[in-house]
């Protein structure tokens, strides 16, 4: 395999006595950084473009009604700049083994280039601190009666209307308002526009009309601000040493998960949240409580009538008839396959394997005509039939089987037979040699799928929905999801609760058995994503 | 019991008719014995693949619905082909089949497999032990249950002052957004794209994992860079590996619904995030309309069937035949 040779090649041990930068280096690497800031720039805007100016169109054009490519070309803009700061931080960690103020001296001036290009462009399109938005000299903060004016700017337009701080403005015209509805208002309004405030004062309602100013100066302060983060992300990217690279990305990419987890276990122990932030019913900082676990003691919440314990036998009943029939199973069908040569063997491994790959949650329309037709039977349709745990559980066994048995056949395949082999001399019978010498050998195989059909089963929400609708046979995913739907309004940190209880064995598993879970899921992610 | 003992071979036998008459009634009881293992398999395989993968097509080919519904097979209306005339001529069925493209190739291409991709070259580049931590972590979506994790989503997307997005937006000063109004779709494809992402992760690390060290080795004497080395080393031994996450995500998504089921159940708008799954399960199952139209609802799934079947017996030619091929280790006995 051809690997090309870098012609940029820069040694990273210099020679000693020779860690000094001349002028001519420190050029050099400030023409690299503008040459990496500028592919940088350039990368981004055809992303950019072909989002917006290809994708876009030809989505509309067949009447998708999306907004994900200009999500995506928005970012791209939008991240522009500080990739181009990140970009000319990297390029210049060329001279740091040798100089760090060199490096920075040169991340810094191309920073500082590259900045002045987005002041310009924002100068030149009034956008950003060049914005001539309306405004009227004060500042609000949300309180719980309405949003509170907190302070006014002397000779301002708030001043000159007569707010005061310590007002609460509760609507505009008839509108009510919070203080982001407030501030879009006032945004939208033009030069010299009346907007007439309810307003609260001492306890008494007044009605004051203010005009709102276009601010005719340019907001300095936030180009200032801007350059002082422009040069302290070029800073980082030349610091940060590099083996820090991947954790950084790795993390950033898992933060949504992780908060969605935290507010979890937030949400469980307080009253209400405001994003990750527990809160009372008057929305200040607080309100911890335990009233939320209370569905444990029995008590009835929201819409479903089940009981929370019979949903949970429900779940627990799914998940664990799952995990022994399956293994039974499989390890049946896969020792057969393993072990013995039967007429149809061949046909029966490759049909393993076609429905392996073969998408099982696509037949959920005829599953529900047979479970019907299984419910007639007399005596077993009581146990199997629409309408019954033991029916949703047999669905769900069914559509583990390709997984379960060929990944126990794999394990059967690995095992020497001379144990076997002499068993079955001795005259011990099939059945006896598969249960008491060849089962526990492959006791590892076992285990993962035990756990994959655990997780399965307790996990389930789509065949449990769809084939137990309208009786009180949901189980945890079901009664969750029914939770935060008919509920109305949702009591969303009770629903967290339930549904923190619905993971805590999931959780165990995560932390006991990782091993197992990250091989298992790649083989086995059917009806998922 | 189980020691191995040369005595216990039974002496040989004399005339050949007699050798041939009992291994004949040998073979037959073994064949029992074979078929007797894999009865149960057998049994749940017909029942919950084999019966449904046909009566979906019959299915398809009446019109059974809550008017006139009959769990007998033989007593449905059969109408030929009528379902997917009504299909075609349905005015909301071209948008449904964008939909589905848009969701599946958007989705793949930015999550199952670019970002599925950087996640394991990352790992597989940083110390064991973190590594192994972080693609854990990565893990965690796949098993909570889908309400669950649709719930977390909805409240990181929720409308000010609950939703996380917007506290964030509020403390950098941004303006605030109603996420599940106005990017629907943006959200569709975070929430399944990250479940999705775990599977090639999975395959791809361990297919890095497998690369020969010295050819690593030799490119960094070269003085290769990092990206160089993605690029010319990396890269070209994950050919299959990529192909086989391709495939078989392609299939995942195009036939899983459930994320999006519960996230927007198709909406907000009209057919807005409905992909082809969705419809079919809509259609027949979930009674929104007040009607559940079981033979509609097939036309739709019948497509999705046939793809599946398709792609699967694709998946048994290219990536694993040749693995169980190999004859069994008893043969006879």
């Amino acid at each position: 395999m051809a690997v090309p040779t870098t012609f940029d090649k820069i040694p990273t041990t210099t020679p000693a006595g020779n860690n000094v930068v001349n002028g001519l280096t420190l050029f050099n690497t400030i023409l690299w950084s503008i040459r990496q800031a500028l592919i940088t720039a350039v990368v981004l805007l055809i992303f950019a473009a072909i989002f917006e100016y290809l994708l876009r169109p030809a989505l509309a054009s067949v009447n998708v009604q999306e907004s994900f490519t200009a999500t995506i070309a928005g970012l791209c803009i939008g991240l522009l700049p500080p990739a181009a700061y990140i970009a000319s931080g990297v390029a210049a960690r060329r001279v740091k083994p040798r100089s760090l103020l060199a490096a920075l001296l040169s991340a810094w001036i191309v920073t500082l280039l590259a900045y002045g290009l987005l002041v310009a462009y924002q100068a030149s399109t009034e956008t950003g601190p060049f914005r001539q938005g309306a405004t009227l000299n004060f500042t609000v903060q949300q309180a719980a009666e309405g949003v509170e004016v907190v302070a006014v700017e002397p000779g301002g337009a708030a001043e000159e209307a007569g707010l005061q701080p310590g007002d609460i403005i509760t609507a505009i015209r008839r509108d009510e308002v919070n203080s982001d509805q407030l501030l879009t208002a006032i945004g939208r309004a033009e030069d010299g526009d009346a907007l007439r405030f309810r307003l609260v004062r001492g306890g008494e309602e007044q009605q004051l009309t203010a005009r709102v100013r276009v601010a005719a100066q340019v907001d300095t302060s936030q180009i200032l601000r801007n350059l002082l983060v422009a040069l302290v992300i070029a800073s980082l990217a030349v610091i940060i040493p590099a083996n820090w690279t991947p954790h950084l990305l790795l993390i950033g990419s898992l933060l949504p998960l992780l908060a969605g987890y935290l507010w979890l276990f937030i949400a469980t122990f307080s009253a209400r949240t405001h994003g990750l932030l527990p809160v009372d019913s008057s929305g200040n900082f607080g309100g911890w409580t335990m009233a939320n676990w209370g569905f444990l003691a029995g008590e009835r919440i929201g819409g479903p009538s089940a009981n929370i314990w019979t949903v949970t036998l429900n779940s627990l009943f799914i998940a664990v008839s799952m995990t022994i029939v399956s293994l039974i199973i499989c390890s049946m069908a896969g020792y057969a396959l393993s072990r013995m040569n039967f007429p149809g063997r061949r046909a029966f491994l490759s049909m393993t394997l076609i429905l392996h790959g073969f998408p099982a949650i696509t037949l959920l329309i005829p599953i529900f005509l047979v479970l019907i037709n299984v419910g007639n039977i007399p005596l077993l349709g009581r146990l199997f039939g629409y309408n019954t745990v033991g029916g949703i559980a047999l669905v769900m066994i069914a559509f583990e089987l390709p997984l379960g048995v060929w990944l126990i056949k794999g394990f059967f395949d690995t095992i020497p037979w001379d144990m076997e082999r002499s068993a079955l001399i001795d005259g011990a019978s099939r059945w006896r040699t598969f249960w008491e010498i060849i089962l526990p050998q492959i006791r590892p195989g076992l285990l993962a799928l035990g756990i994959f059909s655990f997780i399965g089963g307790w996990n389930a929400y789509l065949i449990p929905a769809t084939y137990s609708i309208g009786t009180g046979l949901a189980n945890l995913p079901v009664y969750i999801s029914q939770l935060s739907g008919e509920m109305a309004p949702t009591n969303w940190n009770q629903v967290a609760a339930v549904g923190l209880f619905q993971l805590i064995p999931i959780l165990l598993f995560f932390i006991f058995a990782q091993e197992y879970l990250l091989n298992i899921y790649a083989g086995g992610s059917k009806g998922s994503s | 019991m189980l020691e191995t003992t040369d005595a216990a071979l039974p002496p040989p036998e004399v005339t050949p008719a007699a050798v041939s008459e009992r291994s004949r009634s040998r073979a037959l009881r073994a064949r029992l014995v074979a078929y007797g293992f894999m009865a149960p398999a057998i049994i749940l395989g017909l029942l919950f693949f084999i019966i449904p993968a046909v009566l979906v097509f019959y299915l398809s080919m009446t019109d059974l619905s809550t008017a006139n519904f009959t769990p007998d097979v033989a007593k449905m209306n059969f109408i030929g082909l009528a379902n997917f005339q009504t299909l075609l001529r349905d005015p909301q069925v071209p948008k449904i089949f964008y939909n589905t493209i848009f969701y599946v190739v958007t989705t793949l291409a930015f999550f199952n497999i670019t970002a599925a991709l950087i996640v394991a070259l990352l790992t597989a580049h940083i110390n064991r032990r973190a590594g192994f931590i972080y693609r854990a972590l990565w893990i965690l979506p796949r098993i909570t249950t889908a309400s669950v994790y649709v719930l977390m989503w909805r409240r990181i997307i929720a409308e000010p002052p609950y939703g996380i997005l917007n506290q964030i937006n509020g403390l950098l000063g941004q303006p605030q957004v109603i996420y599940s109004a106005e990017n629907p779709w943006t959200f569709v494809i975070l929430v399944n794209g990250f479940i999705g992402l775990s599977f090639g992760m999975i395959i791809f690390t361990s297919a890095i994992e497998a690369i020969p060290k010295d050819l690593l080795n030799a490119s960094l004497v070269d003085g290769s860079t990092l990206l160089q080395r993605v690029r010319y080393v990396i890269l070209p031994m994950l050919r299959w590996p990529l192909l086989f996450v391709i495939t078989y995500q392609t299939l995942s998504l195009l036939t899983s619904f459930e994320q999006i089921l519960l996230l927007t159940d198709g909406g907000p708008g009209l057919y807005q995030t409905e992909v082809w799954a969705l419809t079919a399960y809509h259609r027949a199952l979930s009674n929104y309309f007040g009607n559940a139209q079981w033979g509609y609802g097939s036309a739709f799934a019948v497509l999705l069937v046939l793809i599946g079947v398709f792609l699967a017996v694709i998946y048994m030619r290219v990536f694993r035949f040749n693995d169980l091929v190999a004859e069994p280790k008893i043969e006879v006995l």
